[in-house]
Order: structure tokens, then sequence, then C-alpha cells
């Protein structure tokens, strides 16, 4: 029995209901904070899955003629690693911190449509559970996270069995991903309305903080970038079950097709999950330098352009296909082009540091190790965009690692940067600063080790996605070292579990401003009331928080913007 | 004796509630969501069931595609409970 005080009548004995007892307050929450955090969580767990899916990847292949996995079980371990860290990590980690973090930073007391993000969370969870119990049934998705057709075809125009997928495996994929998109889409309906419609009287769209600009072109890109995948998944499937022929040459259709609509969903999406990590990266760099963000319009403006350029970059996946001339060159043209829009961010976070009074703590230590494990990544893919290089590596380790340092060293280094720099707002408590540094440290020599011998196998021409190799080509020492680097990682993310466990339970109180931070997110409790703040804040500069601070040296004082 | 009076007194307090009726509301409150709702996670099952349908029966498929409908209605007609 609970208890309810009503207005002059006194106080009235009342049965809970399930959605009052603490399990129906998660189930049936639309707090955009709580189903941030259920994102998070439900992010990590997937994280671990598809951890655990990359050390067996790597166990095997740390010796060469490695039996620790059979061939097929093998193919659906990689395939399940890349849907995993892609869809159900990376991404909906990123709009889990943007749920419980854009309302607060733009002044809003919710988002704009409250019942529309908890299904966009329940989904992915469904989702996710969905392409997941595939290993239960035998039949997990197994021809990559890319799913090139012809392979994924049910029987019909197969010569024979492995030239074609007739179990449920590329079922749950098409399934799996449709799930997923619907969650995408109504996420990104969903942080549009509210970043366009709920901000603070005075947040102009050039007063916000810059992870609100990256979330919003995030979240462009997903709305013009799903259908995509969404028309190539159902086509997919009518040509499994409705006996329709869009991907099989020998009946007329194209499987060139499937690689056409496939990366004009594929490339936008490289963007879509590191955009985020450039918005977190935005904001915490200026934190930990103790002053404004280097060059705001063009940090802001350059991510609009990545998005404008990401459509025009996809068949740079396909130069090997035999692409016309004048396409390749317009191709590898464009995948140049999005590099400047890239250096000018890069420039702009070095210029944000260059005479700051830095702070090591550990947000900007991972900042500061996104940037640099960022670059490596982004000059892999400047290389991969001359066509004649790209032949020679096409389908190699060298793609491996180039991918494996914009997502890990890129996506990761800056969410775990955007977790340890906002879990004092969510949680109230610190996370442990020594083991955060150990955690850091474990991360950077971790995926160091593991990634950048990808580079040279790559070059001397270790194909992806083989199963083994045999003894006398040379790889061995590289291979060994790579999974040596992956169980660092693993002690990494162990030790970052511990941290939390840790701070959870006696961690320091973190108070509303443990970083003295300059947006609107530090002006309320740690963790915000259900309704975020007392009063609407009124926004007067590109940091209303560090004004309020300072009244005297306020930014709305000197700066025009 | 006492008991009994207690008694007596909530049941006069839970008439009076039941006779002040619902409260009145802001124009803010009104277009407010509910805090809490149950349809967001029902449709999402419902359309995780129609998926599983999909994949190992016809007949799990239609019942999830009826659930599907059934709770569209369900969130269309939610109505925000201090309103009831």
């Amino acid at each position: 029995m609970a208890t309810r005080t009503i207005e002059g009548v006194g106080v009235v004995p009342q049965r809970k209901t399930f959605a009052e007892t603490y399990i129906g307050q998660w189930l049936t929450t639309v707090d955009h904070k709580k189903i941030g955090i259920m994102y998070i969580v439900t992010a990590f767990f997937f994280f671990l899955v598809g951890g655990m899916e990359a050390l067996l990847v790597r166990t095997q292949l740390a010796v060469p003629n490695g039996k620790v996995l059979d061939p097929e079980t093998y193919n659906e371990i990689f395939t399940m690693h890349g849907l995993t860290m892609i869809f159900l990590f990376v991404m909906p980690m990123t709009v889990g911190i943007g749920n419980y973090i854009v309302p607060l930073m733009i002044g809003a007391r919710d988002m704009a449509f409250p019942r529309l993000n908890a299904f966009g969370y329940w989904i992915v969870l469904f989702g996710g559970l969905f392409l997941t119990s595939s290993f239960l049934f035998n039949a997990a998705p197994n021809d990559g996270w890319f799913a090139y057709a012809p392979l994924t075809e049910l029987n019909s125009g197969c010569v024979k069995a492995y030239q074609c997928t007739p179990g449920l495996n590329m079922d749950f994929w098409v399934l799996g991903i449709l799930l997923l998109g619907i969650s995408s889409i109504s996420g990104a309906l969903n942080f549009v309305v509210t970043i366009l419609k709920m901000r603070a009287p005075g947040m102009t769209i050039n007063r916000m903080p810059l992870f609100v600009w990256m979330t919003l072109v995030t979240s462009f890109l997903l709305l013009f970038a799903i259908p995509s995948l969404t028309a190539a998944s159902g086509l997919l499937l009518l040509d499994r079950h409705l006996g329709t022929h869009f991907y099989q040459y020998t009946f007329g259709g194209d499987p060139l097709l499937w690689q056409h609509l496939f990366w004009s969903f594929g490339h936008p999406e490289v963007y879509i999950l590191i955009l985020p990590a450039f918005g977190i990266i935005s904001d915490v760099l200026p934190t930990f330098s103790r002053k404004p963000i280097f060059g705001y319009t063009f940090v802001a403006w350059s991510g609009v352009a990545i998005g404008f350029l990401s459509f025009t970059v996809w068949a740079h996946h396909m130069f090997a296909v035999g692409l016309p001339l004048i396409a390749q060159a317009f191709f590898a043209t464009s995948t140049t082009l999005i590099a400047i829009p890239t250096a000018v961010k890069m420039f702009n976070w070095i210029a944000t540091i260059f005479r700051g009074k830095v702070v090591f703590r550990v947000p900007m230590l991972f900042a500061i190790g996104f940037i640099a494990m960022f670059l490596i990544g982004g000059l892999n893919g400047v290389a991969l965009a001359i066509v004649p290089f790209d032949y020679q590596v096409t389908d190699t380790y060298f793609v491996v690692s180039h991918i494996h340092y914009v997502l890990f060293g890129g996506s990761v280094m800056a969410i775990f940067a955007g977790i340890y720099y906002w879990f004092p707002k969510m949680t109230g408590r610190m996370l442990g600063e020594k083991l955060g540094q150990a955690q850091f440290w474990l991360f950077l020599i971790g995926l160091n080790l593991t990634f950048f011998p990808m580079q040279i196998l790559g070059l001397l021409g270790m194909r992806r996605r083989i199963y083994t190799y045999p003894a006398n080509l040379g790889w061995n020492d590289l291979n060994l070292l790579e999974t040596v680097g992956a169980f660092i990682i693993a002690t990494g993310v162990l030790i970052f579990i511990w941290n939390v466990i840790r701070s959870l339970r006696s961690g320091e109180a973190a108070g509303s401003d443990p970083w003295d931070a300059f947006t609107l997110e530090w002006d309320t409790s740690s963790p915000p009331p259900p309704y975020n703040f007392e009063t609407i804040p009124v926004v007067r500069s590109r940091r209303p928080f560090y004004d309020k601070k300072n009244p005297e040296i306020a930014d709305w004082k000197t700066a025009t913007h | 004796m006492v008991e009994n009076t207690e008694k007596t007194e909530k049941a006069e307090k839970v008439v009076k509630v039941k006779l002040l009726g619902p409260r009145k509301l802001t124009k803010e409150q009104m277009e407010a969501p509910e805090p809490r709702s149950p349809w967001p996670i029902v449709l999402a099952v419902t359309i995780f069931i129609a998926c599983v349908g999909l994949l190992i029966h016809p007949i799990v498929f239609f019942i999830g595609v009826i659930l599907i409908l059934g709770s569209i209605t369900g969130w269309l007609l939610e109505r925000r409970s201090y309103l009831r």
C-alpha cells in the first residue's frame, strides 16, 4: 500500500499500480534520462557480447591452422561481431548519451515525443535479442555485416550450396536490421524535432553545444540513409521467400544493386557512428582546456559538410567490382574531399588545446587519444580513396585496420570520454581516476597492438574473413601480437566494469558541476530531477553556464554570437 | 472503537476525493504525455512477435500483426490518468 497526498483532502491510502513499482517504473518510463540510461546499459551489454566475439575471432587467428572454431561458426562469429558493434553498441550508445544529455544541453524538460523515445529503446533491445538469439537456433547471420548478394540468396540460382544461404541465417539478419532501422528512424525524428523546436529561450542554432549540433546532423543522416538499407533488406526478403530475383544475375537481376543500395546506407553509416563522437570530443576538449572551442562555426558547419559529402562517396567501397573510369574518378575525388572538413575539425581541436590550461583528467585523456587514433584511421581512409592502392588492398586486413582505427580508436575512445565526462551527471558519483587512467593506457596500447599489425598483414596480402592460414606466409608473429592486444583491451574493459561498480557503491560524490564546465547540463543537480530544471534557463552566449558562474566576464558581454 | 473511527474518516476522505473529480489542468499539463506508458514496450514486443512469426510460422506472424494493431490502438487511445 502506498499513500498519496491530495490537495485539500489529506492522505488517502491507494494500491500501488504495477507502473509504480521499481521494475514497472523502468518498463513504462518515458523520461529521457531513464531511457538514456537503459540505452547505455543495453549498449554496454552488447559491447561485451561483441567483445567476446572479437576475442573468439582473435583466438582462432592467434596461431596458424587454428582449430578453436569450425569454419561455419567462424563465419557467424565475425559477422555477428560487426553487426553487434555497429548496430547494437556504437549506435545505441551514442543515442543513449544523446538521449540523456541533449535535452539537458538545450534546456528542455524532455524529448519532443517521449513515448516514441521509449519505443525506440525497446525496439533496439528486442532487435538485439532477436539478432543474438539466432545463435540458439544455430543460424546466426554468416555472410559478413554487409551481406553481399547473391551469397545471401536462399537457393534459386545457386549452383552449389555454399554459393547461397539456405538456412534462417540471413532471415535473422534482414529482420533484425529492419527492427533496428525502425528504432533509428524513430530516434532520429525525435532528435530533430527536439533540437529544432525545444531549445531554451536565447539558444539560437549558432549557440547550440557542438554535441547537439552533431546529434542533429547524425539524425538527418539516419533519416536519409536508413530507407536505402530498408529497401535493400526488403528486396532480399522478397528474393528469399517470394521468388523475386532482384539480386540474381541468372534471372535478370543484378547483385551490384545490393552493393549500391547497401553502401549508399553504409557509408553515411560510418559518419553516423563517428559524428556523435566528434560532438563529444568538441565538448570535452574545451572544458579540460579551460577555454572555448576554437573556431566553433567551422567545427559545426564542417560537420554539416561531412554529412552532405557522406552521401556522395559510397562507391569507393566498390572500386574492385569494375566501375567505369568516370565513376572511379568521381568517387575517389569525393572521398578525398571529405577529408577536408574532417581535417578542419582536427585543426580546431588541436588549436583548442593549444595554449589552454590543460587538465589531464580521464575524459581529456580519452579525447586526446581519440584525436591521435582517429588521425591514423582517417589517413588510412584517404589512402583507400586512391583507386590503384585500393585495388591492391581491397578486402584485406588493411581495410579491417582502417575501420577499427576509425571505430575503436575513434568512436569507442570518444564514447568512453563521454562516459567518464557525464557519468557524474547521470549518477551523482565520480568514476575512479586511477582506474580510469589504467583503462585508458590499456586501451591505447591494446588497440595499437591489435590494429596496427593488421595494416602490415593487409599489405602482405592477408585477406579479411579467412578462417585460418598456413604457417609459412610470415603472418604468424603479427597475428599473435594482435591477439595479445585484443586481450589487453579486454583487461581494460574489465577494469572499467570494476570502476563503475566501485563508484556506484562508494564513489566520491560529484556535486552538480565537478568539471567546472560551460554548458547547461551542469546547471542542475546530479542526477537531475525529473523536470530537469527548476526554471528554464535563458541563454545569451555559447557558454551559458560559464556566464552564470562568471557574470563579470560573461561571454555575452564581449562575444557577438 | 478508535480503529472504527479512523476507518470512517478514511472512507469519508475517499468519498470527498471522488466528489472533487479531476483537477483543473493547465494547457501544458493537458499536452504533456503521461509520465509512464506501457504502450511503447507493448508495441515493441508485438513487433518482435511478428518478426519471430515470419521465421517460425505464419500463424504466429498473424497473431503478431493483430497484436500490433491492438497495441497501436491502445497507444492512440491512451489518456492521461489524471483526466480519467
